[in-house]
């Protein structure tokens, strides 16, 4: 926990606590009531775009893990995405285990196969492990387009659709409550760990790893952690896409995925939950917004709205760029700009 | 450029200007590689895809070694060739994959690669 201004503790308790003010909380319990509501008002446009976000959410939480936290760069996010949702997928197809569980052995599986792309990182560093990764993106790739007596190839597999109590959950509106489940399960999990030990130690290990061992933590067991838990949620990511969309094809794991990811946490901010929200949920927003707002230009403006949909990808690299120069800790530094202006206001805190 | 690279701060009490030495490393690094595409373009056509390239290089300068000119030669023949040879060879698109199993072997066993300086950044 930061330091604020005028936060002052009086017991352990709430210095520890996860959420300990008041406003914290009536901010929570806002948004909670915001995502229990939105469902209902929302048509299934919206509810769809919502549930991208969750899974984002969840697998931008699991990169943040390593590369925010732990300070491991990992171009290999695509291919983690891919053994989950790829496991997931055959799990059930040919072992016909049910959805639940063979969703929880992907998981598994993908933290194994992290573990193992984890290795190099114990000897390589920066742009070392940088290109590691990358090589393990690649090999993924290629074993799911070409380890055809496995993966199918190029073919899309299709899965049977997961249903719970008798209701379809790949459906837009059941959907989202799971989605939100896990993205809510995934964040509170994340914000605990960086309250305990191994938490601490992974940011220990980003911080000065060499100071880290001299302090007493293991390295090699931090690191390969590290990869495990991210690798992890990153893999519950991939699996969750695989049962929405009950359809599995190599496209949605390429190295673009993973460069997604890497913006997403780099807008959000590295080495924040929230940041990993916000990131994932404005990269994932950043196209439809873009085409709803070609669509409402149409009228008045149709020059700009016939050339939007060819300025999607720049704006994607704009947006990233501009994170970089102007606010590089990201929307989770500016919403946190916004909290601390109307913590002590009218009484500003102005620098200079 | 050299002693930007070994130590920024140094290099700057030394006088050297960080910014342009770095302006004009990027620049001749996009103009070796718009060499390098001008040529290409000449075998397999203009398209998007003549981007994809661009990853390829990675098992090159990791093999050869990621500041030896002569690395880079040697490695981008031995790449090459290799790719031909397993896709001619062994087939069933190998070839995409060949340089990247490479390029995890060589960090594995040889991270500074056949003609690098064995300084590099380890842990």
């Amino acid at each position: 926990m930061s330091f604020e201004c005028g936060v002052f503790h009086t017991r352990y308790e709430s210095d520890m606590g996860l959420r300990p003010r008041t406003a914290q909380r009536i901010r929570l319990a806002a948004f909670a009531v915001l995502v229990l509501v939105f469902p209902f008002v929302a048509g299934p446009y919206w509810l769809d775009l919502a549930n991208q976000v969750a899974i984002a959410t969840v697998g931008a939480i699991g990169l943040n893990i390593l590369v925010g936290y732990t300070g491991q760069i990992s171009l290999g996010q695509g291919a983690f995405m891919a053994i989950g949702a790829y496991s997931a997928g055959l799990l059930t197809l040919n072992l016909g285990l049910p959805w639940g569980v063979s969703i929880a052995l992907a998981c598994v599986m993908t933290s194994v196969a992290g573990t193992f792309f984890g290795l190099p990182s114990l000897r390589l560093k920066g742009l070392y492990l940088a290109i590691a990764t990358l090589a393990a993106q690649e090999i993924v790739e290629w074993a799911m387009t070409h380890w055809t007596a496995v993966t199918g190839g190029t073919e899309a597999l299709v899965l049977p659709a997961p249903t719970l109590f008798g209701v379809r959950l790949n459906s837009t509106f059941s959907f989202y409550w799971f989605g939100v489940a896990m993205a809510a399960g995934t964040a509170l999990f994340a914000a605990n760990l960086f309250r305990t030990r191994m938490g601490r130690a992974f940011v220990a290990v980003r911080d000065q790893d060499i100071a880290a061992s001299v302090i007493g933590v293991n390295l090699f067991r931090t690191k390969l952690l590290a990869f495990a838990t991210s690798s992890f949620f990153v893999g519950l990511a991939g699996a969750m896409i695989a049962y929405y969309r009950t359809i599995i094809t190599w496209e949605r794991f390429t190295l673009e995925t993973s460069i997604v990811y890497l913006a997403m946490i780099i807008v959000g901010g590295l080495g924040s939950i929230r940041g990993s929200f916000f990131g994932a949920a404005l990269i994932t927003l950043l196209p439809a917004l873009i085409t709803n707002a070609g669509r409402a230009l149409q009228d008045s403006a149709p020059v700009v709205a016939n050339l939007l949909p060819y300025a999607q990808q720049a704006v994607f690299g704009v947006v990233i760029i501009l994170f970089l120069i102007f606010e590089p800790k990201g929307l989770s530094k500016l919403w946190g700009n916004v909290k601390d202006y109307f913590h002590v206001w009218p009484f500003a805190y102005r620098r200079g | 450029m050299r002693a930007i690279a070994d130590d920024q701060q140094a290099a700057l009490s030394m006088g050297i200007s960080i910014p342009r030495v770095f302006g004009v490393a990027w620049g001749l690094a996009a103009a070796s590689a718009a060499i390098g595409g001008v040529m290409l373009a000449g075998i397999v056509g203009v398209s998007p895809n003549v981007a994809a390239i661009g990853l390829r290089v990675f098992p090159v300068v990791i093999l050869g070694g990621l500041d030896s000119i002569r690395g880079a030669v040697i490695g981008g023949a031995i790449i090459g060739l290799l790719e031909v040879y397993t896709g001619g060879y062994v087939g069933r698109g190998l070839s995409l994959v060949v340089p990247y199993v490479v390029l995890v072997l060589v960090l594995m066993i040889r991270p500074y690669g056949l003609f690098g300086k064995e300084i590099i950044e380890r842990v």
